[in-house]
């Protein structure tokens, strides 16, 4: 029973550690009741409190308890009636607490609010046709994204609180009925599982999830745009939402995923299957074309076509490089000019582009440090490297590794790594869908919307690559 | 026990029926029996196809059971250990044979002045590492490249139209000659031997038995025409091409301009010597597991990888030498393991009750 609310607040107070945002107000009402508030300054709408909370309250003219001051007075969405051992944690999360002399509870209303950023279109994720809003910090926001996609009772989402510091929230959601129970039952063990002191972005959830942590590849999917995160709950994939990050987590997961786009599905189908083999030739160029050039080089002149190697004789006359020390150095030169004009503000990374492509490439080449056909064909391999954003940095190692085995072993070093780094993929198993899926094992209903897609109508069936409740998307 | 699929079996029994066959065998069988080693090709891939309904037949009848167990049951343990230690034996020559002919064929076509450490370290650590991912990964990787595969294959026997010169002459040799060439290189055909051996690893249900069986059907179909056409190209000068797939390729000037496509037959082979290495390595350690128990597969590799490296530092085997050995002793080791053992298989399949299926 609470009799002495100074007492009572400063309690909480001190258990808050008396922290700066602390603000605790006490009113007495026209029938000498009091009434004592505490909440984070930092945490909440003070708008909304004055207008929802305070001024009904101290304007009230007859005797309160914790029933009618939940019905009468509290103007609040979302309020509940808690013990008093938990307001501190209520308070933590954006809540007022309200504390009446002779109760037993408290009223705890929620007016949590902080500076969050409107849905926009995600940098890495843009479209031409199609959704253009993306994820945000905000987890309220997310979920509201996504649930206005799902009118629909079926939409599951389960909260979990990660983090003995910063207790994040995190949100598992899939669709009843079509995601695997036993998928969605490993996943929260997983979750629960984690004791780390703090998460701050989703990439930390993602580690834990993963289940060869050391691995290159990678084997969670990271989302920015609520409708490709609904297109896969719709496969039967569970999606996690956590609090602080615009990303979202998908599984399991493929490494064909990052070759398909949301644009693929809006526009003509016959194109999406077009430009998912660019992307495909893209990768192997971006991954082989310089290890290739390397090992012609150095090991298979002979089976060079002979104008070719004429035009690189005469254009690698005479560099001080041997062709290996060339391709790495013209490599780490486009490496660090990235670097640079990924975290230079965009006026002085035009600088810097322009330093790089015309003065560092253009007299480099003048001077005889590097040879025209070494600057085209790194340049090539690594741009063709970002038609997948989601995999570049994973792909850009590989580069270097195939570069370096290209350099030292020639062709049959590449295929050798080639199937060395295949056999590796198909030893993945994300959450029982196998890594190379669907070529590797081949699943044949998963073909239609592998590389060459069919269109919507013809996508009568989820995903059989991993395990579903329904396989049945459309009779 | 993790198994492959109907799909995956028949991509590993493809890629074992090109084994040996695509680059030195055509010349060799030329001098003994001139075109006609197109007809001996022909009957010994047809015993593939029989030594596969065979294992048709035993896996229907010994579902679960390895092959290790299936001879133990029939023929007591002394007989099924001695079987597997002379199938250890033949697996070494076979890879060792893959080996030597890859290496000379890279050696020729693209590593002009490469040193052998390259074949070497290229070998041994993609195979050592196939072996240790397990049989799943690497028979999902064959599977992943077969289409791949089976694309460079055509494209080079679409190629190699253009260098067609005249029908082979047939029916050019004696009966004799024609026999001993068969007997004589018997020892690079039935790979078929190593599904027996992954017999337990293998998930086969009717419909799966007619995917192999297409499958299988197709590639020797494949590799007959290759034979034609080597033939038809080549004729009488066929014992000097020592490298049938790239050869019918690079004899042309039709395609001079394009530079040398035989780079597509050279990756082909590459990707088809690499993974029949592995598969045959796999076998190798899965072997020497059930031989001797209490050891795991990285013996198995190591012990390969010491009499590999011996072998070829020490002894300097080449290629003259393996297939010396080969056409000398290596008839009755074949005939032996890749014949007598299924035919007494498919006598064990009589009679008898039929092991539940536990899968």
């Amino acid at each position: 029973m609470i009799f002495n609310i100074e007492k009572k607040l400063e309690d909480l107070k001190k258990q808050l550690n008396n922290s700066v945002d602390v603000s605790t107000r006490i009113v007495k009402t026209a029938t000498s009741q009091k009434v004592g508030m505490i909440f984070l300054r930092s945490m909440i709408d003070k708008q909304l409190f004055l207008e929802a909370i305070f001024k009904p309250i101290s304007n009230s003219v007859e005797e309160m308890d914790i029933d009618n001051l939940a019905s009468k007075f509290v103007k609040v969405g979302d309020i509940q009636k808690i013990d008093f051992n938990k307001a501190c944690e209520n308070i933590l999360n954006g809540s007022v607490v309200i504390l009446i002399e002779g109760e037993k509870k408290v009223l705890s209303a929620d007016l949590q609010k902080f500076p969050a950023r409107l849905p926009a279109e995600p940098p890495t994720s843009a479209v031409i046709q199609g959704p253009r809003e993306g994820f945000v910090e905000d987890i309220k926001t997310n979920i509201t994204l996504l649930r206005r996609r799902f009118y629909t009772k079926s939409l599951v989402l389960k909260q979990l609180k990660v983090g003995r510091y910063s207790q994040t929230k995190i949100i598992i959601s899939y669709i009843k009925g079509i995601a695997d129970k036993k998928l969605v039952q490993e996943i929260i063990d997983r979750l629960n599982d984690i004791d780390i002191d703090g998460i701050i972005d989703s990439q930390y959830v993602l580690q834990f999830l993963e289940k060869r942590p050391h691995s290159l590849f990678k084997q969670v999917g990271s989302i920015e745009k609520p409708d490709i995160v609904a297109s896969k709950m719709l496969e039967g994939r569970v999606a996690i939402i956590v609090d602080g990050s615009p990303i979202v987590l998908t599984l399991p997961f493929v490494f064909l995923e990052d070759i398909q786009s949301s644009d693929d599905y809006y526009n003509a189908y016959i194109y999406g299957g077009f430009i998912r083999i660019v992307r495909i030739i893209a990768i192997l160029i971006g991954l082989l074309l310089p290890a290739t050039y390397l090992s012609l080089r150095i090991f298979h002149s002979n089976v060079t076509p002979i104008k070719f190697l004429v035009t690189i004789t005469n254009t690698t006359k005479g560099l001080p490089f041997t062709p290996f020390f060339e391709m790495i150095f013209i490599s780490l030169l486009f490496q660090i000019l990235y670097e640079v004009s990924l975290r230079l503000p965009s006026y002085l990374g035009l600088a810097t582009s322009i330093v790089g492509a015309l003065i560092l490439g253009d007299t480099g080449v003048k001077a005889g440090l590097i040879s025209p056909p070494g600057v085209i064909i790194v340049a090539l391999a690594k741009i063709a490297l970002y038609t997948v954003p989601e995999q570049a940095y994973q792909l850009t190692i590989l580069q270097y590794l195939f570069l370096f085995v290209g350099g030292s072993l020639g062709m049959l070093g590449i295929v050798g790594l080639v199937i060395y780094l295949i056999t590796y993929m198909a030893s993945i198993d994300s959450y029982g869908a196998p890594y190379l899926a669907p070529f590797a094992p081949r699943v044949e209903q998963d073909l239609k919307d592998a590389v060459l897609m069919t269109n919507v109508k013809g996508m009568k069936t989820r995903p059989q690559s991993f395990k579903n409740k329904n396989l049945t998307r459309q009779k | 026990m993790k198994k492959i699929s109907s799909r995956q079996t028949a991509v590993i029994a493809c890629v074992l029926l090109f084994a040996n066959k695509i680059l030195v065998l055509p010349s060799l069988l030329y001098e003994y029996a001139k075109a006609d080693g197109l007809f001996v090709v022909f009957l010994l891939l047809i015993a593939e196809i029989l030594l596969l309904l065979i294992f048709f037949r035993l896996k229907h009848k010994y579902p679960n059971s390895n092959f290790y167990e299936i001879i133990k049951k029939n023929m007591g343990v002394f007989l099924a250990k001695l079987s597997l230690f002379l199938i250890l034996l033949y697996l070494f020559y076979k890879i060792l044979l893959v080996y030597i002919v890859s290496y000379m064929y890279f050696r020729v076509q693209v590593y002009l002045n490469a040193g052998f450490y390259i074949f070497v370290l290229v070998f041994l650590l993609v195979c050592n590492s196939c072996v240790m991912r397990g049989l799943r990964s690497l028979s999902r990787c064959m599977e992943f490249f077969f289409t791949f595969i089976i694309i460079c294959f055509v494209f080079c026997l679409l190629l190699s139209i253009a260098n067609f010169n005249q029908f082979p002459i047939f029916f050019d040799t004696n009966i004799l000659k024609f026999v001993e060439s068969g007997f004589r290189y018997i020892f690079c055909f039935g790979d078929i031997l190593l599904l027996f051996l992954l017999i337990d690893r293998i998930e086969l249900d009717k419909k799966g038995e007619k995917q192999i069986l297409v499958y299988v059907l197709t590639t020797m179909v494949l590799i007959l025409i290759l034979y034609l056409m080597f033939y038809s190209i080549f004729n009488y000068t066929s014992f000097v091409h020592k490298n049938a797939i790239s050869d019918i390729i690079t004899f042309s000037y039709r395609f001079t301009d394009l530079g040398r496509l035989d780079m597509v037959a050279i990756i082909t082979v590459m990707f088809l010597s690499l993974f029949q290495i592995s598969i045959a390595l796999y076998v190798f350690c899965d072997c020497f597991i059930k031989l001797f128990p209490p050891l795991n597969k990285v013996y198995g590799l190591i012990t390969f990888d010491l009499l590999f490296l011996t072998l070829i530092f020490i002894s300097s085997i080449d290629y003259l030498r393996i297939t010396y050995f080969g056409t000398l002793v290596m008839p009755f080791f074949a005939i032996i393991l890749q014949y007598i053992l299924p035919i007494l298989c498919l006598l064990f399949t009589i009679g008898g009750k039929h092991e539940k299926n536990k899968g």
